[in-house]
């Protein structure tokens, strides 16, 4: 796991060049971002697990979770923090090469926030990648206010 | 989904049989207005046009077709134009207040698919309110249980379908799930609401409640959020539906800001 400045955002994702895209997107949407990173779902769960606390630090605002994992998979990842309370109302961005509406369905059965699908389009990726930031800081304002 | 501006008259005017158009509106005097189009664009072309309404909007319908020149007492005396009456049919086709499946079949199902038979898919067109009854009646579940039979009839005999809820998009006493069945429900929806007069409002309402940078910085992954609906084409449709399911804290805000650069009472 490795991390990285000021919001904190939570990348689930096995893929190496998926990850370095995505990870390039924040380093030029919003460089100041805490991003943190878990290469499968048990390492997820134990990430999370150990900021379970609303003040620990590195808790993330946001998660941004691809459904094909090892270990456990996105959806499971997602049904186990819909379980916990603490993280029952975190924002979940899927972000997955799957456009199937089965799985689209499901994720947000689940209870996902939002379903990504990913893109080769660097460009497009960092201003869907902005609002992704713009989403954390929003719910987090909201959850204060 | 595909959303089409309030006034859009060629898709109902040819619609095409696998159509399933689905109009919301908060005035009867515009759902009226686009199912007299609706109509009369079918009578024109020799369609055969059932409509199963509510009295009040056929007597609106009526007017309407009357003061394009079309003689609706004529049409349903040839039986190019048959009216029935939402509530009995809907009556007929349930149990205990819930939709049937044989009852449809029977009430509804049976009378289409002779029409069709005899005079093709593309010389049938429908119109009906009964789910807009459920729906009114707070009962989403069997509103959408119907739909799946109007569903199954359209897999098999595939005709025009055009019905209608009464639905304020910007109300924020409007269930986020519901907005999203209805939308799924169908292949186009038609908005009560003047889309550019929408957008505008929506946008204005997201840039005093969220910030104009946020609310910009938030348009591209509202945009790119997938939902196993066809996307939407009305921008502002899919930022309410949007913010409701994400932002929900400051979901009646954004309406009620809205509502105000709308014009409505915020």
């Amino acid at each position: 796991m490795e991390r990285q400045g000021l919001i904190s955002i939570l990348l689930v994702e096995d893929d190496a060049d998926d990850l370095f895209i995505l990870q390039h997107a924040f380093s030029r949407a919003a460089p100041d971002v805490d991003l943190s990173v878990c290469r499968d779902g048990e390492e997820a769960v134990a990430f999370l697990s150990a900021r379970a606390t609303p003040d620990a630090a590195g808790r993330p605002l946001l998660v941004v979770l691809d459904l094909k994992l090892p270990r456990r998979n996105g959806f499971e990842v997602l049904a186990w923090m819909r379980s916990e309370p603490v993280f029952a109302t975190l924002p979940v961005v899927i972000h997955s090469s799957s456009q199937e509406k089965r799985d689209m369905d499901h994720a947000y059965a689940l209870g996902a926030n939002v379903y990504l699908a990913k893109q080769i389009d660097l460009g497009g990726l960092v201003a869907v990648v902005g609002g992704i930031v713009a989403y954390a800081r929003a719910a987090a304002l909201a959850r204060i206010a | 989904m595909t959303t089409r501006p309030g006034g859009d008259r060629g898709l109902l005017s040819e619609p095409h049989p696998h159509n399933h158009i689905v109009k919301l509106y908060l005035d009867s005097e515009s759902l009226a207005a686009s199912v007299c189009v609706y109509v009369a664009a079918g009578v024109g072309r020799g369609d055969r046009v059932r409509l199963i309404a509510t009295p009040h909007h056929w007597e609106l319908v009526a007017d309407g077709l009357r003061l394009r020149g079309v003689d609706p007492t004529a049409l349903c005396a040839s039986g190019q134009l048959q009216v029935r009456s939402a509530a009995d049919t809907l009556e007929s086709i349930s149990t205990g207040g819930v939709p049937d499946r044989v009852k449809f079949d029977k009430h509804v199902r049976e009378p289409i698919r002779a029409d069709t038979r005899a005079h093709g898919a593309s010389r049938v067109r429908v119109f009906g309110e009964m789910v807009d009854l459920l729906w009114q009646a707070g009962d989403l579940p069997n509103a959408m249980k119907l739909e799946g039979y109007w569903h199954a009839l359209l897999d098999t005999s595939p005709f025009p379908l055009f019905c209608a809820y009464r639905l304020a998009l910007l109300d924020e006493g409007v269930d986020a799930a519901a907005i999203e069945a209805i939308y799924e429900a169908h292949t186009h929806t038609l908005l009560g609401s003047d889309p550019r007069r929408l957008q505008h409002a929506v946008d204005r309402a997201m840039d005093e409640v969220v910030g104009p940078d946020t609310a910009r910085a938030l348009r591209p992954l509202i945009a790119a959020t997938l939902r196993s609906s066809p996307p939407s084409d009305a921008a502002a449709q899919h930022t309410l539906l949007w913010v409701r399911k994400n932002l929900p804290s400051l979901a009646a805000r954004v309406l009620s800001s809205a509502r105000g650069h709308y014009g409505l009472a915020a």
